[in-house]
């Protein structure tokens, strides 16, 4: 222990780095890690695919599209999912949410990336792929919801989109639903009154991420210019103010004794 | 750096490697190791949303899920020396992953609307069996 005392310090703990780098070579070899990690069983969100990419986008967003029997005169629960992981866009209804026709045996739900129209793409900044929610009977005859029924649209907003809410096409504009957030922050949810054309746009009347920290970061820059406007040093501009006596030798401007002042 | 941090630090080097090694027994075969690298084994386990029941309208936003899990027991330890009756359970709301449960009930909080619920039974290395193991699939509403 003599020794170990007296040895120097960093010695010491070069010794026991090197010990622990020698252990881990040694647990490696002796039973090496293998295979892949753990999987954490978090899915990485695939790239938001659009319907028209820019070069930097992916594209190719998929379709849904479901049969069901109708022929009990309810219709059955209607579960549509688009492919992309997670999916991009769902309509979720239970028994009973469409309005069948007289005479219905069969109800097709599908859910379709769209173009936007001129006054779709005009009406408001849209953020990934409009979807167009239809069911349609046997005949191909348009089916519209229950009075009453809520079935939900889920929507996955892209990467990096500000805050956005599930909006209606209701012919004259989008008209933003109360949206709730799934399982993932960019996994979107509204209860829908209607089939139709459904987007992701901006939320709280036009104030978007971006704008509001755009406003943050100026504020807090002009704040700061104030802060240093206020305290920049004050020139004796003033011929009323009589100038600042000089200091006494060993003491600075406010009277306190500099380091080392009495050396000479 | 005092020679305390560095003692300090390939300390917790060394913990890190110990936690790094195999957990149970040697390294299994590559037969049943996780991701790409290998084929799945398969469980006899068998999984069944007991509630919420299909079609149940529900008075929100806590949703009381209950899994019956047959054929197979959930453990809590994580690894790669997997068991075909051995795991746990994944809980996909509306298409999308939610938690990892190791127990076969829980609380989630939703908002109204129709949603869907399944789940699916994996094994202790969190990677699916194959065949995937997964649970009747509910639609259901919460108001």
């Amino acid at each position: 222990m003599t020794g170990l005392r007296s040895a120097d310090p960093r010695s010491i703990g070069l010794v026991v780095a090197v010990a622990g780098l020698a252990l881990i070579a040694l647990v490696e070899v002796w039973q090496p890690v293998v295979g892949s990690g753990l999987y954490d069983g978090v899915v990485p969100e695939e790239p938001y695919r659009v319907l028209n990419p820019a070069s930097d986008q992916a594209g190719s967003p998929s379709s849904a599209q479901v049969t069901l029997d109708a022929s009990s005169g309810i219709s059955p629960a209607i579960v549509l999912v688009t492919t992309e992981q997670p999916p991009q866009a769902q309509l979720i209804a239970t028994p009973g949410a469409i309005s069948l026709a007289p005479g219905s045996s069969t109800l097709t739900a599908s859910v379709t990336p769209v173009e936007p129209s001129s006054e779709e793409a005009a009406a408001a900044t849209i953020y990934g792929n409009i979807y167009r929610y239809s069911v349609v009977d046997q005949a191909g005859n348009a089916l519209n919801l229950a009075s009453g029924a809520r079935p939900t649209v889920v929507l996955r907003a892209p990467f990096g989109a500000p805050a956005v809410a599930i909006a209606h096409w209701d012919g004259n504009g989008w008209q933003p639903l109360p949206t709730g957030t799934g399982a993932l922050p960019t996994i979107l949810t509204a209860p829908v009154t209607a089939l139709g054309d459904y987007a992701l746009v901006p939320a709280g009347g036009g104030l978007t991420l971006p704008t509001v920290t755009g406003l943050a970061v100026l504020a807090l820059g002009v704040l700061g210019v104030l802060l240093l406007w206020w305290r920049r040093p004050r020139r004796a501009t003033d011929a009323n103010t009589p100038a600042r006596p000089p200091a006494p030798a060993g003491r600075n401007r406010r009277g306190q004794r500099r380091r080392g002042g009495d050396r000479t | 750096m005092s020679c305390k941090q560095v003692m300090l630090l390939c300390l917790g080097v060394a913990l890190a490697v110990a936690g790094c090694g195999p957990a149970n027994g040697p390294t299994p075969p590559p037969s049943v190791l996780a991701g790409s690298i290998g084929p799945r084994p398969s469980s006899p386990a068998t999984l069944t949303v007991v509630q919420p029941q299909d079609g149940a309208v529900i008075n929100g936003p806590t949703v009381h899920v209950v899994f019956d899990l047959q054929n197979a027991t959930i453990t809590t330890s994580t690894t790669t020396h997997i068991q075909p009756d051995l795991g746990h359970i994944h809980l996909y709301v509306d298409n999308v992953l939610v938690s990892m449960n190791y127990q076969t009930q829980d609380d989630i909080t939703l908002t109204p609307g129709a949603h869907t619920l399944k789940g699916e039974f994996v094994a202790s290395d969190h990677v699916p069996f194959d065949p995937r193991v997964w649970s009747n699939q509910v639609v259901f509403s919460v108001q």
